[in-house]
Order: structure tokens, then sequence, then C-alpha cells
């Protein structure tokens, strides 16, 4: 049991290695003992492994010059019904000895599978070389591949102008050429711009990307137009275009002979190479009397949308001027002059639309001119004359667009742009100037105005606290007795002496004495039923009468009821009168203010 | 005593020379005046302006040299010095109706040109509206700080009337009449010295400035080097004032703003504060 299942599995590794016993791969050396400078090859066979070899690593000490598949077998077996493929490609790596020293090369993997290493020693360069050894077992006898051809290794740039002594503003065209005899040619491209002085330019589209044959100079070569530009130059007089430096990827042909036959070898590199500088010689554009609105070669046109306007409404008027030429170098001639005052120019707008073509530039320049109606009427657009120069016939030309008659009508109203829909009219009507004065004055800061307040606060505080005071006199019924005392006093004897006038003793008298009472009453706040001479005498002296005025009150009481009861003809009346005046004012004096009469 | 005597009548003097020196004046200005005015109707509009002018800068203004300036200058299509012109008479006597409609006028082809200006743009050159309180407040100050002030001066006196008849009236119905009467008439007269003064405060502002210029574009930064807007403004364009820089490397700025899409800067000499 124990050797059935040894044998088993011997059986199955046999099965699993036998295919893998198939593949190898195995590196040998044509000449293990090169010199500097003799060819030697190293062989790769490759058995049973689908894959292909692209390349082979480098080999130190040498240089690769070409990896090639030399043969390629392929056989099928049958046995018992059981068919087996087996190949065999064998690869040949072609090497220069360059260093001297012991080298090893390898291994080689492909598919999973490992080759061995070989060994190779590079000794000193033997003169004349070395043939290689015989006895290689590669189908012929190895030799040392031979140059037999190498390709063309010039490649220089050009810089061509359409025109070396061009006018000022005048386009040329500035291209850069470049010719090669190298076998492969790439452009990488160059950093920078030419250096343009003086200049303006544009950089077309075109480029011949094209390689063409040339014969320069009894030479056969590839010719590419790289970059073209249209330069203006801006200024008279002598101007420099700095030429800039290109890089390529070139690759020159170099064909071996070896026992294989002819082998092409494009070994590849990185070179620069520089445009030559231009000079050219600008000329002054020719004398010419008037303006000069562009340089080039121009048709001019005008639209104006409608002929009619409203007052005060924008308008405009389009001027195309579309031609080749600089476009760049280009005015608008003045048109806001030659509008009549009433079509108030407002202003004028540019816009260019230029295509760069393979050798000029053209395109239309569109100029819009806005202006405003003013006044009612019927106006002209006068014609718009535009001056070029051609540079190419060397004249100068002049091409008109057309004027225009236009009708302004009024603007309504409602059509107006005025946020409330109404238009204001101007007045221009002049008014006669007033009064100067150096700076606007504002009541508020004057002091004048603010004593106007003052002034009529300060009557009304005092016309209150008068008031006030009256009220509380007023309400002093007694005090006002008592002053009004000698007012009705004065009253009474008022009365008196127009009875004395006119002789009327017995009113007079009467009028005395109710003076006297009513004076002692009033004054002393007596009530009519206190009224005695007793009382008068008392109250008269406690208010501070002397005792004479007291008496002579009492005797003037007597003798005024004695006369107004038992009238005297003889009675003096003045006397009377003037006495109880007397009295009445010694009283006042004493107790109040003064009576006056008459 | 000499002395005395000397004082007493440089004093007396003293009025009548000066009286008699406006009175001078006074002359020169009619003459001026009649001068510019006559030059105006002769068309020679810049003459009148250099008159105009002339009187305003050595003897003084009043509104209607203000408005026959600004006249001048219209005819001239000059319509920035027309706004400033227009303006200051308003500012003097907000009654000139001629003056206002003068203004209007200006206002309008200013605001064509700033159509014209912006075309096919999607630009918007309408002034910024104001507030509803600043209309409210603008229409109030627009006839004047003196026609407020003597607004209140009345006030007061009715005030003052009401205060009497409630003090010195015993009828109850007449006290009532005077006790309201007077308090409303004392709050319309605090409410007409604000005005006045407010009114007052606006005139003295300088927020306001016109472009002098024919066009003129905003800068976004106070320098000659910075970003300008691709559009400009007409000359006449009023703008409100938020800032003023002097710098003597950079010069004198002004930055302003007209709505949202104009505001920036410009230099102090393109415009006028009014």
């Amino acid at each position: 049991m124990k050797h059935l299942r040894y044998l088993i599995l011997t059986l199955l590794a046999a099965v699993a290695i036998l295919p893998a016993a198939g593949k190898s791969i195995t590196l040998s050396v044509s000449d293990p003992h090169p010199g500097v400078g003799d060819y030697f090859y190293i062989y790769i066979t490759v058995n049973d492994i689908g894959d292909r070899l692209s390349g082979a690593p480098g080999a130190p000490g040498a240089k690769q010059l070409y990896f090639q598949l030399k043969g390629m077998q392929q056989q099928t077996t049958v046995i018992n019904g059981r068919s087996t493929m087996s190949s065999k490609a064998t690869y040949a790596v072609t090497l220069r000895a360059e260093k001297e020293g012991k080298f090893t090369y390898g291994p080689v993997t492909l598919g999973g599978v490992r080759s061995n290493t070989v060994s190779y020693t590079i000794g000193k360069a033997r003169p004349g070389g070395k043939p290689a050894p015989a006895g290689q077992n590669i189908g012929a006898a190895p030799s040392a591949p031979k140059l037999v051809h190498a390709g063309g290794k010039d490649l220089f740039l050009k810089a061509v102008v359409s025109e070396t002594s061009p006018y000022e503003h005048q386009p040329i065209v500035y291209t850069i050429r470049a010719y090669t005899s190298y076998q492969g040619t790439q452009v990488n491209g160059a950093p920078g711009a030419p250096q343009f002085e003086n200049c303006t330019y544009e950089q077309t589209k075109y480029a011949s990307t094209q390689w063409r044959h040339e014969n320069v100079g009894g030479h056969e070569y590839m010719v590419a137009d790289l970059i073209r530009y249209i330069v203006f130059p801006s200024k008279a007089g002598k101007t420099l275009i700095k030429g800039n430096t290109f890089s390529f990827s070139v690759k020159q042909l170099l064909e071996y002979e070896d026992e294989f036959g002819f082998m092409p070898v494009f070994p590849g590199q990185t070179i620069e190479a520089k445009v030559p500088d231009v000079t050219l010689n600008v000329r002054s554009l020719p004398q010419h009397d008037g303006d000069l609105n562009g340089l080039g070669n121009y048709t001019v046109s005008s639209t104006l949308p409608h002929v009619r306007f409203s007052t005060n409404q924008v308008a405009t008027i389009t001027y195309k001027i579309q031609g080749t030429g600089n476009l760049s170098y280009m005015t608008m001639p003045d048109i806001a002059s030659q509008l009549p005052a009433e079509l108030k120019y407002v202003k004028t707008e540019d816009k260019t639309d230029k295509t760069v073509g393979d050798s000029s530039v053209s395109g239309t320049v569109e100029y819009t001119v806005s202006f405003i109606p003013l006044k009612e009427g019927a106006y002209d657009i006068p014609e718009l004359r535009f001056t070029f120069f051609d540079a190419e016939k060397g004249t100068y030309y002049t091409r008109t667009a057309p004027g225009y008659h236009v009708t302004v009508d009024q603007r309504g109203a409602a059509a107006s742009s005025g946020g409330s829909g109404e238009t204001h009219k101007f007045n221009p009507q002049l008014q006669k100037v007033g009064e100067l004065s150096a700076a606007q004055h504002f009541y508020v800061k004057g002091f004048g105005y603010w004593l106007f307040y003052i002034i009529p606060v300060a009557l009304l505080l005092l016309a209150v606290a008068v008031y006030r005071r009256r009220i509380k006199v007023m309400a002093d019924v007694v005090g006002r007795r008592s002053r009004g005392a000698s007012k009705m006093a004065r009253r009474r004897l008022k009365a008196a002496a127009i009875c004395m006038r006119k002789g009327d003793r017995p009113q007079f008298y009467d009028e005395t004495l109710r003076a006297l009472w009513g004076y002692i009453a009033y004054k002393l706040n007596m009530p009519t039923s206190e009224l005695s001479r007793v009382n008068v005498k008392e109250r008269l002296e406690a208010a501070g009468a002397s005792e004479a005025d007291a008496d002579r009150t009492i005797e003037a009481i007597d003798r005024c009821e004695q006369a107004k009861y038992a009238p005297d003809a003889t009675a003096d009346l003045r006397a009377d009168y003037d006495a109880v005046s007397s009295l009445i004012d010694s009283l006042e004096r004493a107790l109040g203010r003064k009576v006056t009469t008459d | 005593m000499k002395r005395c005597i000397i004082y007493i009548l440089l004093l007396l003097v003293a009025p009548l020379a000066a009286s008699g020196a406006s009175a001078t004046s006074a002359s020169s200005a009619d003459k001026l005046a009649a001068e510019a005015a006559k030059a105006y109707q002769a068309k020679e509009y810049l003459k009148a302006v250099t008159l105009y002018t002339q009187i305003k800068d050595s003897i003084g203004v009043s509104p209607e040299l203000y408005f026959n300036l600004g006249n001048a200058y219209t005819q001239l299509d000059n319509y920035g010095p027309a706004v400033v012109c227009y303006s200051r008479a308003l500012r003097l006597a907000p009654g000139n109706s001629e003056a206002l409609s003068n203004l209007r006028y200006v206002e309008e082809k200013v605001a064509l040109e700033n159509e014209a200006l912006m075309a096919d743009k999607n630009l918007d050159p309408t002034p910024e509206s104001a507030s509803f309180f600043g209309s409210i407040r603008s229409l109030a100050e627009a006839p004047g700080s003196n026609f407020w002030a003597v607004a209140a001066a009345v006030f007061l006196i009715l005030f003052m009337a009401g205060c009497a008849v409630y003090i010195f009236i015993a009828q109850v119905k007449m006290k009532k009449i005077a006790f309201f009467g007077g308090l409303a008439s004392l709050l319309l007269c605090l409410v007409s010295i604000s005005l006045s003064f407010s009114a007052r405060r606006t005139v003295l502002a300088k927020d306001r400035c016109v472009i002098m210029v024919p066009n003129t574009a905003l800068s976004a930064k106070p320098s000659a080097d910075a970003k300008r807007m691709v559009v400009p403004l007409s000359g006449g364009t009023q703008l409100r004032v938020l800032e003023t820089l002097s710098d003597s490397v950079k010069g004198d700025w002004v930055k302003v703003r007209l709505n949202s899409d104009f505001f920036g800067w410009l230099p102090a000499q393109d415009v006028e504060v009014i």
C-alpha cells in the first residue's frame, strides 16, 4: 500500500515536471575574450516558451548595436494519438566591446523561466580587430558587423520674409523653414517666439508638417515650414527680427552588414538649431495731405436702420470697413465734428472681427456712432471719407460711405425716458440778479432769531406774573376795599364839588358826608352798624392816625351833619370842602395813599 | 479829548464808508450782470459764463445768479457745471420753480447720454432711489431751512397765544381750545425747528457731487493704475459721496456711488461737491 502511494506520487510529479522540463532559456557568447572595439554576439535560445523577447538587457562594458530574432523552429510530435508541440527561438544581441574588464551578462527571464549567465572578458584593443572565433553553432560562421552606409546628419533653419523693405505698418510674412538630411526628424518646438523689434505681429495657423524634398546647393534635403507670422513694422528705419532656437529629435541612418545580412540602425539624439536674424529696411509712408485712416485694401459701407428719429432718443449709424491689411492700425474718421449741431454726438464704439490667414490678415472693423437728435427738423448726415494706403500698389485710396438725409420729430411725452413720463422744457430766460451775499444765511444760526423766541416768552411770563399778582390782590377783599377807600372818597368829593359849584348845599354836604363815612368804612373795614363816632375815633387811632386827625374827622362829620340837617346859608362850602379834602389826605398819609381831586 | 472826538467821528464815518463800499460793489455787480446778460442774449455764452463767474468769485452769490450761470452752461451743453449751478440756486431758494424745471431738463439730457453710453451693456445708470424715510425727509426738507425757521416762529406765536388764552380767559371751552391748540402748536414748533436744522445740515453735508468732465470711468481703487470700469459715466451725473481721500502720493480721490452697478473712486478734479 505504501509502495502504491509512492508510485502514484511519482507519476503525478512526472506529469507536472515533464512539461516544464521542455521550457528553457540558454545564453551563450560568441567570443568570450574580445578586445575593445571588437564586435561579438550573445545568443539567447528560448525553448518551448510561448512568449517572445522584445529586447535584451544591456551588456556591461559593451554597446548594443541591435537585437534581432535570428531563427524560429516549431515541431509537432504525435505519439500514441497524443500530440505534443515544441518550439525553439534564437535571438542575437550584436555588441561592440567598449571597456576593458571582466563582465557577466544575464540572467534573462521570460515566461517565468530564468536563463543562465555568461561571462566575457574585454581586453585591450587589437589592431585590425580579431576575427570571430570559429565553431559557433549558430547556423553560419559569425563575423563582426561592418558599417556600410551612414545617412545625412545636417539640419539648419532659415527665416524667409516676403518683403525686406516694407512700408511702415505694411504686413509682411515671416516664415521659419527647416532643412534636414537626417533620416527621421521630429520638431520638439521652441521655448519662445522670435523677437520683433518695433513690430506688432500675428501668428498664423499655417505650418507645413509635411516634409518635402528640396535640392539645396546640390544636396537633397527634407524641408518643412515650422511656423509663420504676419509682421507689421511700426517704425521707419532698420528693424531687427531676432531669431529663436528650435529643438529637434533626429535619427541618423547607419547601415551595417554582417553574416546575417544588412542591418539598418537609427540611433537617435536631440539637437538645437537657431533661426538666423533678419534685418528689415522699413520705409516711411509716402507724403500725403489729409488724414490717413488705415493701411491695406478696404471697402467702406454704412448702415442706418431708419431715417426718421424722435428728439432726445439715442440713434446709431454703423460704418463697416472690410478688407485685408493692418486692421489694428485703423482710425475712424472724425464724424463728430461733421454731424449737425442738432444731432449731438455721444460716442463711437468699435468692434473688430479679424481672421489671420496663411499670409495676410483680413476682416471687418465696425464703428457704431451714437448720437441724440436734439431738435425737430430735417438734417443731413454727411458722407464718410476713409483714406488708406495700399502698400502693394504704393498708393493712397479714399473710399466713401454714403451720407443720409434724416428727419427728426418731436418725441411724445409717453415715450420719454423720464421716470415720471414727463419731459421738461428748458427755460432760457434769465432772472434779475438779486441781492448778493458771500454765504448762505440760515435763520436758525442767527442770534436775532432766537431773540425772537426769548422776548415773547419773557413777556408772557411777565404777564402771567402780573396777572397772578392781580388775582392775589383781588382776592384780598378787605385790602381792596381799603385801597379803594381813597378812590371812593375822591369820587364822592368830586360829586360834592359839582354840587358846590351849583350851590346845592344840601346835596354838597350829603356827598361830603358820604365821602367821609365811606372812606372810614372802607379804610377801616367797618360795617355800617359799627359806624359811630366813638368807634371811628378808636379805630382811627388804632390804625395809626393821630389823635388830632381823629378829632378833626369827628368834627368834620359833625359839621357836615349839622349843615345837612340844619343848613346855614353862610357856611363856606369851599372851606368845608377843602377841610374834608385835606383831612382825607392826612388820613391817607397816615393810613394809606393820598387823595387828589379836581 | 481830541482823541475821543476822533474815535467818535470814526465810529460815525465807518458805517457810512461800509455802506458806500457795499453800494460800490452792488453797482459793479449790476454792471457785470448787465454785461453778462447782454453777452447771453448775443449767444456769447462763454463770455456770459466768465462774467457771472467773476461776480460769484469777487462779490457774492444769489439764487438768480446761479440760475443764470446754469443757463449759460446749459446753452454750452456743459451739463456738469449746469447741474451744480441749478442745485445751488435751489438750495438758496427752494421755491425757484424755474431752476427746478431747468435742473430736471438737464438731468434728462444726462440720463439720455448715459443710456447711449450703456447701449448693449447690461448696466443700469438709474440712480438709487432713496429709502422710504429718506424720501419723506427729502420731501420735508425741500422748502428749505429758513422756511421751517419762519414756520417754527409762527407756531411759537400760536403757542404763546394759546398759553395766554388758557391763562387769562375764564371760559372753559376757550381754555380747552387754547390748551390743545397750544400743545399742537408747540409740537409743530419743535418739529419745524428740527426740520430747519436738518435742512441746514443737509445743505452743508457735502454728500453729493457731480461729474464735471464730459466722461469719466470709476476706478476700483484710488490709484491712477487701478482697473477702471469699461463703461464711463457722462458729465452731469449726480453721485453720492461716500468717502474722500487726500494722499500726497496718490493725489485726491473721492469714493462715490450711483447704484449697485456703479460705485468706486474718481479723481477729485473730475467732480465737484454741490
